[in-house]
Parts: C-alpha cells; structure tokens; sequence
C-alpha cells in the first residue's frame, strides 16, 4: 500500500539578487500607492449592468451533481473500510480540490458549488424519495435573522482548526467520519430551516465560495427562483451585492487570517516562540490569531465600513490562497492518479499507478516566487479598488460634496494601513522558505540603489 | 421624572474583544511554559534502513552536529508527519523539526514536522 499523505512541499530554495526586505518594501509600496491612486484621483467605476439571463445546461447541472455525489460516497466508502495512504480522497477532496481548487473556481469562474454540493444533492435526494413513498415532512421555520450566516463562520473556524492543527496526517478515516457528521448537521439544518435558507447562511461551504464569488463573472440570477440561471458580470461586480453583514466580513476575515497563519507556522519565528506545540496549544495560538485579525478587521470596519471591508478582503484572500497553495494544489492535486489505482485503499494496483510519486520539481522556485508575489500584491491592489468603489456606494454624496469625499478618504486611511500590514505579513512568511537571501544584503541593496541612481553602472 | 438616557449596549463586542484578549493572553503564557526539547536539521540515516518501521533516524542540525534519535508514539497534529516519511525526508533532504524528550539518556523523537525555514 501507498504511504500515508503528508505536505509534498517544494525542493530547492529561490536564490534571489535582491534580500527579502526589497521585496517587502516593494510590494508594501505598491499596495500604498493603490490606495493613494484611487483615493486622490477619487476613481471611481459606474455600476456595471449585469448579463441577460443563461440557462445553465442540464446536462452540466446533473453533470457536477453527480461529480459531488460520487466525491462523497468515495469518502464515505473509504471511511467505512479504513486505510491511509496517498490514495485517501478525504485529504485530496476536502483540502486540495474543494478548500483550494474549488474556491479559485468560485472566485474565477462562477458558482460551481451551487450544483457540486453534495449535502443539498443529498437533500433533494431524500426529499424526493419521502415524497414518492408518500411522507410529507414538516414546515420549515422561518431562519432566526439574528443568527445570520454566523453558524457558517463556526463551521468555517472548525474547519480551519481541521486543517491547521487536528491534522492527524494520513488519517482520511477520521476525515470522511467528521464530513459524515457535518452532513448530518447539514440535512439537519435544511429540514428544519428550509434548503435555501440553511444553505445561504448556515451551510459553511455555500456562504464561503458564495462569497468568493463575487469576484467572479458569472452569479446565479437572483430573479429565477429556481437558481438554474446565471448572468454574466464583469469582474469583481458581485461585490457592489448588498448582504454585506459582520458574519460575512468575518468568514472572509478568518480565511484570510488562516491562509496568513499557516505560512506563519512555517518559519523560524514561529519556531523560536512556540517550538513544536501540540494539539491543545495550538488550538489556542490559532484561534488568538484568528480572533486578532478578525478584531482588527471588524475595528476598521466601523470606521471603513463593513462593504469596503467585504470587498477589499476578498481578492487578498483569493490571492493569498493562490500564493500560499498553488505549489499543494499542483503537488497533492496529482494523488487523484493513486487513488483510482487504489480507490479503497486496499493496497490495490488497476492501473499500475498505486505508486506513483507526485512532483513539482518542474516549477522552478524563481517562477513560484514569481507567482506569489504577484497573486498577493495583485490582490491587495485589487483589493484596494474594490473597497473603495465599495466604500464610495456607502456615500454617496461623496459625488458631490467635498466635505464628504473627504470623509471617505480618511475613512479609508486605516483601511489602507491593515493591507500594507497584511501584504508585508504574508510576503514575509511566504518568503522564508522560498527566497536564499543573498550572502551580503547591504551590499545588495547599495548595489542596486546605485544602480537606480545612476552611480554604479549595470556593467 | 425624566429617565436617563442610555447609551447603547453592545455586549457582543465586549464580548469578542474579552475573548480574543483571553484568547491572546492564553497563547503569550502557552509559549512562556515549559517547552520541550526540539531539535531542526537534515536527515542523514535511518534505523534500521531495511524494513518499513523506522525505530530511529540521525539528525544533522545547522552546527554539523549529529544527534541520534530513537521514535516512540509519534503524534499526528499540528502538522506533524508518521515516522514512516522520514525516508522521503532523507532521499530529498527536506530539514525536519524534532520534538523529543530525554529516556535513560536517549532522545525519544514524539513529533516531527517539515521545517521548510532551516537552511543547512
């Protein structure tokens, strides 16, 4: 059998010319100046006119709800049986095709999830068999508005503290068992509050890639109730929807804190000050930097406002997740070749590829670092415009008034200051184990500040 | 009589604030208590390098110092890996951390993970 599935991380280090702290600079400078340009030119962009309505095809509809459902039985079917190794599809669906392939999907497509999830293709299975068998159920309750899309944030920090601490390598067992449970809790939850409704603010899953995609081109037609349409959008449109509570400024807040804090957990800092911790100590160091971030969030939301929170996090998380789990994706995403050798774990071999070796050895770390850079600095850049124009819908007479565009900058100043804050934290985490800095740094930067000044020739 | 007028109450936010400060001050004295023994460095042989079990591997850490360890019950969170894959770690060279602790004079690796940070 296959070896258990652990982190498949990148060989080799990028040596670079410059030290880590030109790059710092650098990116923290070009997020500074993105705010600096929307703010004082006072850019701003006319609400984009959604697309006319298209009909989603059947055949694609049914197509990823059988795709979700066969994922699910997979895992389920493996639970039951046991067994660990790379050929574990709990590791290799949840994290690595759902958690990171899924969420660019969302964020650069469309809704996907709408018709992948399997708790909702479970439910209206179970429904339509009740129906036919002749038992009506019960009248779901109207969702209690205060609890908003909080019971999603919890099952997000749950899921977070899954994948961060309870990691529990090589163990899909224990995995496929929690996501029988969370379907369970799922089913639950849309019998007694309705499917939409659960589903909109209760269902993890939904309200995290729901509001990934905002960010992208194509959004369920909110006039066709029976969710099979989409319209096109231009690019980051969504984030001018209203629906912009604490809890979804939250979730967005907590994957981005997540996605910050696992690369942080990777460096030597992290090592001097906490050594190797176990589970219940890093439960805590988690969930402190989780509620760090989202209390500094939630503070510059009072003075930014919630709207511009909501859509300046959102491209960072996106280019976070692309620059923090690109390498894992093209790494851990290959195991799919193992696990159809070996679907049950049964230390079977049908294709002659149950021992297969998953690399990225191909990707230069220069172009990896290359990658990360721009995904994070893009982002925040991004980011940037998007809370603004978020911002500017909040006042409106920003238009007009001077006295109110003015208020609006300085509203927007702290805003401002947490992504440079954010684009150094991260660059710097990811740059620990991807940039060989230079033997001679000093030398390095006067070298190239003559250079730029035109003191030191290039030659 | 007239009734004061009361500012309004947001106990969800003092709420969040005293939690996360707990939260906070619990994570500062974790990483103040007593840590164990932790070792970082490159893998450079396995005991024994025969079977499937590793019983023990050799450290060499960034001073060129080599440390023997022996493997007990190996934890699996907070990202740690199975003992089994140290022999990934020493074809590749990957650096690994070590968390260990002193039985009878010998080191007792419980926890190992990547250490992508550590140049050797």
């Amino acid at each position: 059998m296959a070896g258990p599935a652990v982190a498949h991380s990148l060989q080799g280090r990028y040596e670079s010319p410059l030290p880590l702290v030109v790059y710092l600079a650098g990116a923290a400078i070009a997020v500074g100046l993105s705010f600096a340009f929307v703010l004082l030119h006072d850019t701003r962009a006319e609400t984009p006119p959604l697309g006319g309505p298209r009909s989603v095809p059947g055949w694609l509809r049914f197509g990823l709800r059988a795709v979700g459902i066969i994922g699910w039985l997979w895992i389920a079917v493996q639970a039951i049986l046991g067994g660990a190794g790379d050929a574990d599809v709990a590791s290799l669906f949840l994290w690595v095709y759902g958690w990171v392939a899924l969420a660019m999907v969302s964020a650069f497509l469309g809704p996907a999830w709408t018709w992948l999830d399997p708790f909702a293709t479970l439910h209206d299975a179970g429904a339509w068999l009740l129906r036919t068998v002749g038992i009506s159920g019960w009248r779901a309750s109207p969702y209690p508005e205060r609890l908003g899309a909080w019971p999603a944030v919890a099952g997000f920090v749950f899921f977070v503290w899954l994948e961060l601490v309870f990691t529990q390598a090589g163990s899909g067992q224990t995995l496929g068992a929690i996501l029988i449970g969370y379907t369970a809790i799922s089913l639950v939850g849309m019998a007694q509050f309705g499917r939409d409704a659960w589903r909109a603010n209760g269902e993890t899953f939904s309200v995290w890639f729901g509001t990934l995609g905002r960010l992208a081109p194509f959004a369920i037609d909110p006039d066709d109730p029976s969710g099979r349409s989409v319209r096109r959008q231009p690019l980051g449109a969504g984030f001018e929807s209203p629906g912009w509570t604490t809890a979804r400024v939250a979730i967005v807040a907590v994957g981005t804190a997540s996605i910050i804090f696992d690369g942080l957990s990777q460096t030597q800092l992290y090592f001097d000050l906490f050594g190797l911790p176990g589970l219940p100590v890093s439960t805590i160091i988690l969930l402190a930097f989780l509620g760090i971030v989202v209390g500094a969030v939630l503070t510059v939301s009072r003075m930014a406002g919630l709207p511009a929170l909501g859509a300046g996090l959102v491209p960072i998380a996106v280019g976070y997740l692309i620059a923090h789990y690109l390498t894992f994706l093209l790494s851990d995403g290959q195991r799919i070749v193992i696990a159809i050798s070996d679907p049950f774990q049964q230390g079977w071999d049908i294709f002659g590829t149950a021992f297969y070796e998953p690399t990225i050895n191909w990707l230069p770390s220069g172009v990896l670092w290359t990658v990360q850079l721009a995904a994070v600095v893009g982002g925040h850049m991004l980011g940037a415009w998007a809370g603004h124009q978020a911002a500017l819908q909040a006042e409106p007479d920003a238009a007009t008034d001077p006295a109110a565009a003015l208020r609006l900058r300085r509203r927007q100043v702290p805003l401002a200051l947490l992504m440079v804050g954010l684009t150094v934290l991260t660059l710097w985490s990811l740059g620990q184990s991807i940039v060989q800095e230079p033997v001679q740094p000093a030398a390095t930067i006067g070298l190239v500040f003559g250079v730029l000044t035109g003191v030191v020739s290039p030659a | 009589m007239t009734l004061p007028i009361l500012s309004p109450r947001r106990p969800s936010r003092r709420a969040g604030l005293l939690a996360t400060l707990a939260l906070a001050s619990g994570a500062v004295m974790a990483a103040c208590g007593p840590g164990d023994a932790s070792a970082v460095g490159v893998v450079v042989a396995i005991d024994p390098s025969a079977t499937l079990e590793v019983s023990g591997f050799t450290l060499r850490t960034a001073d060129g110092e080599t440390l023997a360890f022996a493997v007990g019950p190996v934890e699996l969170d907070s990202g740690a890996f199975p003992a089994s894959h140290l022999r990934e770690h020493l074809a590749t060279s990957q650096p690994i951390a070590v968390a260990y602790r002193m039985e009878d004079g010998t080191r007792v690796a419980y926890r190992l993970v990547d250490a992508p940070w550590f140049t050797p």
